[in-house]
């Protein structure tokens, strides 16, 4: 039989993960699916999260330079979804996945950490410049998202680490987009995702953000093409040539593929569609 | 591993595999079969059962993490005043047929209505939709289920 462990305390996690290296367990609703038996170490133990209190907080913080919000390892979708403090757009996109028993259990981090190309919370933590803050036993350490998802169901996560909080910043947005194609609306995995958002004042872009989910390894977002439309007027947002600019460049930076959920030629018709739509319909008022 | 938790208002304990999931455990261990293995991935709900009031899928839930939690399935909700205005409404609105679906339907459609603010108030349409969002049924179809919802709310004197 597995050995398993559930402890309450996250100091007793971290020294059963440095011993055992053991496979992390909150929410459940990959692993189960996957099955306990598939996991590439499948006599390694199993460490149960979702018993440590300590996990299950989501705060605000300010510091004189930003405020975020931080949220535990531990945090459910649903109560990620119910908490005051949540940007909208992270409520948004968790609202999409699954049905409501399955948001009772499944945790954000999971989703982090589960690192699928196709995962739904990752694109609004891109977008707002997420850090994860990874402990161990020793040392702890802080990595912006990017630098933390490798590549499809791979992380930086070490052996005797545990990821104990995601933490977010908290931007103003005039306008923003969330659209994720599914096959139906609940219970449904994404074959493309976008989310965008803006902020304009006095007719300039102050702000530019966009993703796509689900049209790469990992999610796709440039940051460098983003500060070069910033300070640009917000009317060139409609002109024909930035416009083809925009579309141009992202058709370069997205590299989708066929697989059993949809094609790559569908994949990148729907997402050059849906950034012509937003591109449309953005408010730079 | 010896596991208690609170099943329908009584203590029980099992000793299982901790990692056996919680729909087994409640159907092999503890006889309680209302709640049914549909698709075993979280998708189609049939395994759903209220724990510490919300709405769970069973069949992705290791025993283990049901340890001193409260449970309510079909079993225990089926001769109380609430469960039979949810089960007759349901007969009224001819929302069942062959019956797979049904007592994960009933306990989803009892914990709409019994979370409400007040319990004169109806639940919209899209409001009952999102709540049954993750129970499938494959016979029926949902206008009749969603029936069902407003035929149970609107009793709501002589139950709620």
């Amino acid at each position: 039989m597995v050995k398993i462990y559930r402890p309450t305390q996250l100091a007793k996690a971290l020294n059963y993960k440095a011993l055992w290296g053991a496979t992390l367990f909150a929410g459940g609703t990959d692993i189960m699916v996957r099955g306990l038996e598939n996991r590439i170490d499948n006599h390694a133990p199993v460490l149960f999260l979702d018993d440590i209190a300590g996990l299950k907080k989501i705060k605000l913080v300010n510091s004189k330079i930003e405020s975020r919000v931080i949220i535990g390892a531990g945090v459910t979708l649903q109560e990620l979804i119910a908490h005051e403090s949540v940007p909208f757009m992270v409520k948004d996109a968790a609202n999409r996945i699954g049905a409501p028993a399955l948001r009772n259990r499944a945790t954000l981090i999971g989703n982090v950490c589960n690192a699928s190309p196709a995962a739904d919370m990752l694109p609004v933590l891109y977008l707002l410049n997420a850090r994860v803050e990874l402990v161990s036993e020793q040392s702890s350490r802080v990595l912006p998202i990017e630098e933390f998802i490798l590549g499809p169901g791979k992380t930086a996560l070490n052996v005797d680490e545990i990821l104990t909080s995601v933490s977010l910043e908290l931007p103003q947005f005039d306008d923003y987009f969330y659209h994720k194609v599914g096959t139906r609306a609940a219970n449904a995995l994404t074959k493309v995702s976008i989310l965008a958002a803006i902020r304009v004042e006095s007719g300039i872009i102050k702000d530019w953000r966009l993703t796509f989910g689900a049209v790469g390894p990992t999610v796709v977002r440039s940051v460098e093409f983003e500060n070069s439309l910033i300070g640009r007027k917000a009317t060139t947002l409609k002109a024909d040539k930035t416009r083809a600019e925009i579309l141009d460049y992202y058709n370069d930076q997205i590299s989708p593929i066929d697989d059993r959920r949809s094609s790559a030629e569908y994949r990148r018709c729907a997402a050059m569609n849906l950034l012509g739509r937003w591109l449309d319909n953005c408010r730079i008022t | 591993m010896k596991i208690s938790f609170k099943l329908n208002g009584k203590l029980v304990s099992v000793d299982v595999d901790p990692l056996q999931p919680l729909l087994t455990t409640l159907r092999d261990e503890l006889h309680m079969q209302a709640a049914k293995q549909g698709c075993g991935e979280g998708e189609c709900g049939s395994c759903s059962v209220i724990m510490n009031n919300v709405m769970v899928n069973t069949c992705l839930i290791p025993t283990i993490q049901a340890k001193g939690a409260a449970l309510v399935t079909l079993e225990g909700l089926r001769d109380t005043p609430k469960g039979k205005c949810v089960i007759n409404a349901l007969l009224e609105a001819k929302g069942v047929q062959c019956g797979f679906c049904t007592p994960s339907m009933v306990l989803a459609l009892y914990h709409l209505l019994d979370n409400r603010t007040y319990a004169n108030i109806t639940p919209t349409e899209v409001q009952i939709r999102q709540a049954l969002a993750g129970n499938l049924c494959r016979c029926t179809g949902y206008g009749m289920i969603v029936e069902a919802a407003k035929i149970a709310a609107n009793n709501w004197e002589e139950v709620w």
